[in-house]
């Protein structure tokens, strides 16, 4: 089975919660700010009768509850972080110190996290005036919906729910969902056969059925429900009663959000048998399994130029997601480093390190299809390598001296156990498929002693270092394609399945959200576009981070234009001296300044999507571990609440009868 | 505002605005009006007159663009007041996937009713309505009338003080319109308040106590309707037991002019469309197998005369009613 996680980025960890919502504040109240600017001039210009100023709060009580309420959310982002602190949720990459002052975070509001500064300076002091000011913005704005909310009725907006949820129903919405069949009756004359792509591929195709067909149909129920409703003034005898506006929306989401919940769950459970029944014995027996790995930091070290550098090479692939080494060259090497392990390693004879890694041949001919020879080094905490890369070599030099005189693998344990170093060499590996070794139990036998110490300890708990023997070739490494196995996870493939499904169901919600906002004030047919705008803009959001951050190879849009339309490739340099050339590098500029504004206003939804994990056999963890659901669900709601208050305002203001 | 004002406008203005915020329209302006406690009060006025744009201030559905209005004592905009109001629409626009138990169950929990309460509510008034024997049906399936009906039913789920009607008649045959008026009466006396909106000047003369009259936006008249309509030059006598005669006619015209008048018109009064219809509708149930016969068919004999019926016509009836047998 070929089974590797294909992950851009760092994953969602809990320790960097508090640095999260630093951002998300600076972010938001970027956009709050602009909202109360935008709303007080129309207000100058068309200020509302006397009789509706009554109706609201007073100009006074609302300026002092905003900043009472700005100086908790300020205080958050630290506040957390202190916690965070106290309870050792820190970065393993780099720990606390363990006389390190709290105080320390103090500094956090003289920071931004796009521009990070270590001295005071007077950005920084720019920055903790922005800092005040967005903090103020989204007070503001949210002390009229917190007051809104307390008029809220549950029963309402159960009502409300349940009127959508019969809508939909016997509007005969749910007829759509039949297509599925369609994927059952044939999906399998166009799928793999082999055993070990099977599941992938059965996995991968009825997700995106699924996620499609129930994305698109949750769109146009929440972008169209409002909009008819308003059409045909059904909405008049609502509103007419003692019904808040947000009541309306809220009880749309909800309504819709159980039904699509609803079918989500018979679809997976049919989706699941499906699978079950469809593959083979031998592919259920390779990859019904739901893998707990431990994933460690990579560091990459190759010859550049002549001179080490920490970055791999490039061998021209698009996709950045590897990085290669050469072969035969001492310098150039992979290293895991693995900043905590289970507790649960000490109490084991082995441990199954499963990796699967790329390889580039600069040569074809004899060495085609064949594997080449990797050499795997382990160097656990005590190992005087891990705090010294060049006593690696000398430390190898003296095993392999040892190993000549007596039975190699008895040394090689008894010097694991003195040293804490291990060696494998002569491992072959081959590209597209998952392989394994074996790493001795011994070198996690001092694990709980490394736990107590952690805080002083600068040295991992274990560095494995790869590098590749066979002269002429490349070998390609990412993060994810070598790890250590905690669990194979084999009875848990269908829970695993299930939690794959939420991220539809983060999917969903997303849409739903969106297009019930959307509908408040805007006809159906553009509440979807924006919708579905928003939505394929989240599919491909580090397409546009690389675009907005400028690391795309070939410069920005306007630019690759111009390279395009003068036959140049990628890499070859611009002219720039060319007026229709200064054009493009210009217009780039702008166009990638409000391509970083619009960047946050997409959803991260390659962040939801846990479609990968399921096909490729790794669990999904419930809640503690990296880019668990309470993480993604933290993130999905941290998206979804800013739009949550605009479709508050966009509904109150909204006059209903036109 | 004094203590039995209900619903009070000051200056209401509302003007439609297109998106650049360029005048389209000024639909009221400047509208002073008072609804009592306890009174029905009729909104007339032509087509674009601003009567449909009154009740949606009143009822939040628009925003005035200066003035107020006020509602029970606070802002129309307010959602507060809506706990004291039944509304039925010209339409009915009522969710038609829903059947009759259903929407009064909606409308009910919209009310924070509890369920027993809400229950029990929704049968009391399809009762009331007499669509009993069609609650299960979805409302897609309901006549026109039986949607009005409805309609009716949830604007009085919560048993509001205050009432509003936009043409509850429209589309009812003469039998509804005879049932709702009935009804907007009873609403008064059981102290209701009822603020109604109508083309049907004969349904607004029989049932309004007050009526304002709307012309372009603007306050035409208002005032009540028996002073409004009183016409002060002329008297109006009835009588009965009297056969129609040239004598007759003669006396009253000597009598009138002594006393310095003239006689304008002198007959059988006529009873309105909607009597007539009623009554045959009402003997036709009480007399099943009924049918009207055509002149050549009638056999002669002594009609019996009823109230309102000259002489001839009563025979004429009497001639061409006719048991039909069974065949």
């Amino acid at each position: 089975m070929f089974a590797v996680l294909e992950i851009e980025g760092d994953p969602l960890s809990w320790y960097k919660l508090p640095g999260a919502v630093h951002e998300w504040l600076e972010a938001v109240g970027g956009f709050a700010i602009l909202a109360l600017f935008l709303w007080f001039i129309f207000r100058l210009i068309n200020p509302p009768p006397p009789a509706q100023r009554k109706s609201g709060m007073s100009a006074g009580s609302w300026l002092i509850s905003s900043t009472a309420l700005a100086i908790l959310v300020a205080l958050v982002p630290i506040g957390l972080a202190v916690v965070w602190d106290g309870m050792g949720l820190t970065d393993p990459a780099h720990p606390r110190a363990a006389k390190t002052s709290w105080t320390r975070h103090l500094s956090l509001p003289f920071h931004s996290t796009v521009e990070s500064g270590t001295t005071l300076g007077q950005r920084d002091y720019l920055y903790f005036f922005y800092y005040l000011a967005s903090s103020w913005a989204i007070a503001a704005v949210l002390v009229p919906f917190f007051m809104g909310l307390a008029r809220l009725r549950f029963r309402r907006i159960w009502g409300l729910a349940k009127l959508s949820f019969k809508e939909a129903i016997r509007k005969r919405v749910l007829w759509g969902f039949t297509a599925i069949l369609l994927v059952f009756l044939f999906a399998s004359w166009y799928l793999p056969h082999k055993p070990e792509d099977q599941v992938r591929g059965y996995v991968g195709v009825v997700s995106f059925v699924i996620t499609w067909l129930l994305v698109i149909t949750a769109g146009l129920l929440a972008c169209f429900s409002i909009p008819t409703d308003l059409r045909q003034q059904t909405m008049h005898t609502v509103v007419t009663k003692p019904v808040e506006r947000y009541e309306i929306v809220l009880g749309r989401i909800l309504g819709f959000t159980l039904l699509m919940t609803l079918v989500l769950v018979v679809m997976t459970v049919l989706s699941l048998v499906y699978v079950a029944r469809a593959v083979v014995p031998e592919a259920k027996e390779e990859s019904f399994k739901a893998r707990i790995p431990v994933f460690g930091d990579l560091r990459v070290q190759s010859i550049r130029e002549g001179r080490v550098t920490d970055k791999g090479k490039s061998v021209g692939r698009e996709w950045g997601l590897r990085q290669y080494i050469s072969g035969g060259v001492k310098d150039e090497k992979a290293a895991w480093i693995f900043h905590d392990l289970p507790s649960d390693f000490a109490k084991r004879d082995s441990v199954r390190c499963e990796f699967g890694f790329d390889i580039f041949r600069t040569s074809k001919g004899k060495y085609e299809n064949k594997g080449v020879q990797c050499s795997f080094t382990f160097m656990n905490w005590k190992c005087p390598a891990a705090a010294s890369p060049e006593t690696e070599a000398q430390l190898s030099q003296e095993l392999n001296q040892k190993q000549s005189q007596g039975n190699p693998e008895e040394v090689a344990l008894g010097f694991a156990r003195d040293n804490g170093f291990y060696e494998l060499k002569g491992v072959e590996v081959v590209d597209y498929h998952t392989l394994a070794v074996s790493v001795p139990g011994i070198l996690f036998q001092d694990l709980a002693e490394w736990k107590k110490k952690k805080a002083d300890n600068p040295n991992p708990p274990l560095t494995l270092v790869v590098r590749l023997e066979d002269p002429s070739q490349l070998l390609g490494v990412a993060k994810y394609d070598l790890y250590l196995l905690e669990d194979e996870g084999k009875e848990n493939f269908w829970k695993n399945f299930f939690k794959g499904a939420v991220g539809t169901w983060f999917n969903l919600c997303l849409v739903i959200v969106l297009g019930v906002t959307f509908s408040t004030y805007l006809s159906g047919i553009i509440g979807l576009l924006l919708t579905m705008v928003l939505y394929l803009g989240g599919i491909f959001v580090s397409f546009v981070k690389d675009v907005a951050s400028g690391s795309t190879s070939g410069g920005g849009p306007l630019e690759a234009f111009v390279r395009i339309n003068q036959g140049l490739n990628l890499v070859s340099p611009l002219d720039e001296t060319a007026a229709s050339n200064k054009l493009a590098l210009g217009g780039d500029k702008v166009l990638i300044w409000v391509l970083r504004r619009i960047l946050n206003l997409l959803p991260d939804l390659e962040r939801l999507d846990m479609t990968d994990y399921v096909a490729q056999g790794f669990d999904i963890s419930l809640f503690f571990r990296d880019d668990s659901l309470a993480l993604r669900a933290a993130l999905l709601v941290a998206y979804l609440l800013p739009w949550a208050v605009l479709a508050y305002y966009l509904m109150r203001s909204r006059e209903i009868a036109t | 505002m004094g203590q039995d004002v209900i619903v009070e406008t000051r200056k209401l203005t509302k003007v439609y605005r297109d998106f650049w915020g360029r005048k389209k329209k000024t639909a009221l302006n400047a509208l002073n009006l008072e609804i009592r406690r306890g009174e029905i009060f009729g909104l007339l006025g032509p087509n674009g007159s601003g009567k449909t744009t009154t009740i949606k201030l009143l009822l939040g559905l628009l925003f005035p663009t200066s003035g107020e209005a006020l509602v029970f004592g606070e802002p129309a905009v307010g959602v507060a007041k809506n706990e004291r109001i039944g509304y039925l629409p010209e339409e009915s626009y009522l969710y038609r996937f829903l059947n009759a138990e259903e929407t009064l169950d909606f409308y009910g929990r919209l009310f924070n009713m509890k369920a027993d309460i809400r229950n029990r509510r929704a049968q009391e008034l399809i009762e009331m309505v007499g669509l009993a024997g069609d609650k299960k049906r979805i409302l897609k399936e309901y006549s026109k009338g039986m949607r009005q009906r409805i309609g009716l039913a949830q604007a009085l789920i919560n048993d509001p003080e205050l009432i509003i009607l936009d043409e509850p008649t429209s589309g009812l045959d003469p039998l509804g319109t005879a049932w709702m008026k009935r009804l907007i009466i009873e609403l008064r006396e059981k102290g209701k308040t009822v603020l109604m909106c109508s083309h049907r000047l004969d349904d607004v003369q029989k049932t309004c106590d007050r009526i304002a009259i709307l012309n372009e936006g603007e306050l035409q008249e208002l005032g009540e309707v028996s002073k409004l309509l009183e016409d002060a030059n002329r008297v109006e006598m009835r009588a009965r037991g009297l056969p129609l005669s040239e004598d007759l006619r003669r006396d009253l015209e000597e009598v009138l002019r002594r006393h310095g008048g003239s006689l304008e018109s002198f007959g059988h009064p006529t009873t309105t469309m909607e009597d007539l219809f009623l009554r045959i509708v009402e003997e036709s149930k009480a007399h099943p197998g009924r049918r009207y016969l055509p002149a050549v068919e009638r056999p002669p004999s002594s009609p019996e005369t009823t109230d309102g019926e000259s002489a001839s016509r009563a025979k004429e009836r009497s001639s061409a009613i006719k048991e039909s047998k069974p065949v």
